[in-house]
């Protein structure tokens, strides 16, 4: 489980999260969802130890992060794609982060296959396009056959096929009991991913539930845009 | 604990290994401390090599060390880019979620660049010992020999613990200001300041300051400064000081590292 309780971040004046709180569930998939610059990002990075709060406490399965055993095989975890060594290729950044993290190796051919990426493997990643990142990036994540999936958003760059395949790989995940969250800013991928959603706006949870808690017969879309004010 | 370090230390290794630009960085120390040495053999020819070996107008050993002082400061970049430019780059959300306990990261960095500086630096102490003494030989100027303590000891020591040391400080400061170029050139201006201030301030702190110095503290190490001299520390207390210098860096690029946001 992840628990983000009371948690605000603020960076000098600036309150980027403001007192939020959300729960992730073992056996289900939360979206975490809100407009660019809300703060899905920073509050996965709270979770992960990226962020320290100001105040408040991100924990999972009751630790903060570092105080995990083997924090990163027990939290499979994907972050930007961007960040990803351009130098390295897809297969040695997958080495590396076993390496790194204590996992054993003998997984990464399983999990190449498992994303789609075993033909350009050994290819750098400064040649793959924004698509071939965010599967390697989820290999990462599930590098560790990890209890815990945290993935910041994971369909961007996706085509709808890919979608399709990270939706039935990320049932399947909560299926086993795991805990998943994605964040993301595509209402429209969330609601098709995810059994439980937390919608953030300018740093504040305006919503917590599941699809039928916050829409009920409504349009989603516009549930979202009343709660966020995001109507750019 | 030790497991863990040596796993953190082979992963990391895997990124030494498979980066185009520190290969790079290191190739152009390599070709900055042997090249100056070859280049000044070569125009200057066996017969400078040898008025300065002479020891009349400094050290003897100076000839052996030109190029090397500056190649020390291209392993600053190595040590610099291999914390820093992490966080340029943004892998390093990746190395501190894999790894959370980041000083362990810090730890493992601080090994790799300790042993790649001293092994290059011997390399350099060794190559460049041989090209000045092989063009003495060869226009039949007296040579230097291995079998001598003293000169061993300058050989073993002094740009091999120059290379490390100033990598490591690099690596370390690194961490802190998180920017490649600025920190060397931060490392460089701390490095000559207060030398090169000394002539302006009070005396006290031109026959103190400066000896404590890293490089100074080397240079006695590897019994370069003559006893009595500005530069001259006691080889303890030239110890102490490296450690120390280290030590201090590592305390507060460790703060940071573990206390910042990444």
């Amino acid at each position: 489980m992840i628990e983000i309780k009371n948690v605000t971040k603020s960076y000098r004046r600036r309150t980027v999260l403001d007192q939020i709180s959300l729960t992730a569930r073992p056996g289900e998939v939360t979206g975490f969802v809100g407009p660019n610059g809300a703060g899905k990002s920073t509050a996965l990075r709270t979770i992960l130890g990226l962020s320290r709060p100001s105040s408040g406490t991100a924990t999972i399965l009751g630790k903060p992060y570092a105080a995990l055993d083997h924090p990163a095989r027990r939290v499979g975890a994907m972050l930007d794609p961007e960040a990803l060594p351009g130098y390295l290729r897809g297969i040695d950044l997958l080495r590396w982060y076993a390496a790194a993290a204590g996992i054993d190796s003998a997984r990464i051919g399983q999990i190449l296959e498992r994303v789609e990426l075993a033909d350009n493997a050994r290819k750098r990643i400064n040649s793959y396009s924004l698509g071939m990142r965010q599967r390697l990036g989820l290999a990462v994540a599930l590098l560790g056959d990890a209890e815990i999936v945290i993935l910041d958003e994971p369909t961007n760059g996706l085509d709808p096929a890919g979608i399709r395949w990270l939706r039935e790989l990320l049932h399947q995940l909560a299926e086993h009991g795991r805990t998943v969250l994605l964040s993301s800013h595509l209402l429209s991928e969330v609601q098709q991913l995810a059994d439980h959603i937390v919608v953030i706006s300018r740093g504040t949870i305006v919503a917590d539930g599941t699809l039928t808690d916050l829409a009920g017969e409504d349009d989603l879309e516009s549930v979202f845009f009343d709660l966020t004010g995001d109507e750019r | 604990m030790i497991g863990g370090l040596s796993r953190l230390t082979h992963a990391e290794l895997i990124k030494v290994r498979l980066s185009p630009s520190l290969w790079i960085l290191l190739l152009v120390t390599m070709l900055i401390s042997v090249g100056l040495t070859g280049l000044i053999a070569g125009f200057g020819g066996a017969e400078s090599l040898g008025e300065v070996q002479s020891g009349e107008t400094g050290s003897r050993y100076e000839i052996l060390f030109f190029g090397a002082t500056l190649g020390v400061w291209a392993f600053a970049f190595f040590g610099a880019s291999f914390s820093a430019g992490e966080f340029v780059s943004g892998a390093i959300g990746y190395t501190f979620t894999a790894t959370p306990r980041r000083t362990r990261v810090l730890v493992a960095k601080l090994v790799i660049v300790l042993g790649i500086g001293s092994i290059a630096g011997l390399l350099v102490s060794l190559i460049n010992f041989a090209i000045t003494q092989g063009v003495l030989s060869l226009n039949e100027y007296p040579t230097l020999s291995l079998n001598e303590p003293e000169l061993l000891r300058a050989v073993l020591v002094f740009i091999p613990a120059q290379m490390a040391v100033w990598g490591a400080l690099s690596l370390l400061l690194g961490f802190l200001i998180r920017r490649t170029a600025p920190t060397v050139i931060v490392l460089l201006l701390g490095s000559f300041l207060p030398v090169v201030t000394a002539q302006f301030l009070p005396t006290a702190w031109g026959e103190t300051v400066p000896r404590w110095m890293p490089g100074a503290a080397i240079e006695s190490l590897a019994g370069l400064s003559s006893p009595g001299s500005p530069g001259f520390l006691p080889a303890s207390a030239a110890m102490v000081a490296v450690i120390g210098w280290l030590l201090l860096f590592g305390i507060i690029s460790g703060l940071s590292v573990k206390y910042r946001d990444v």
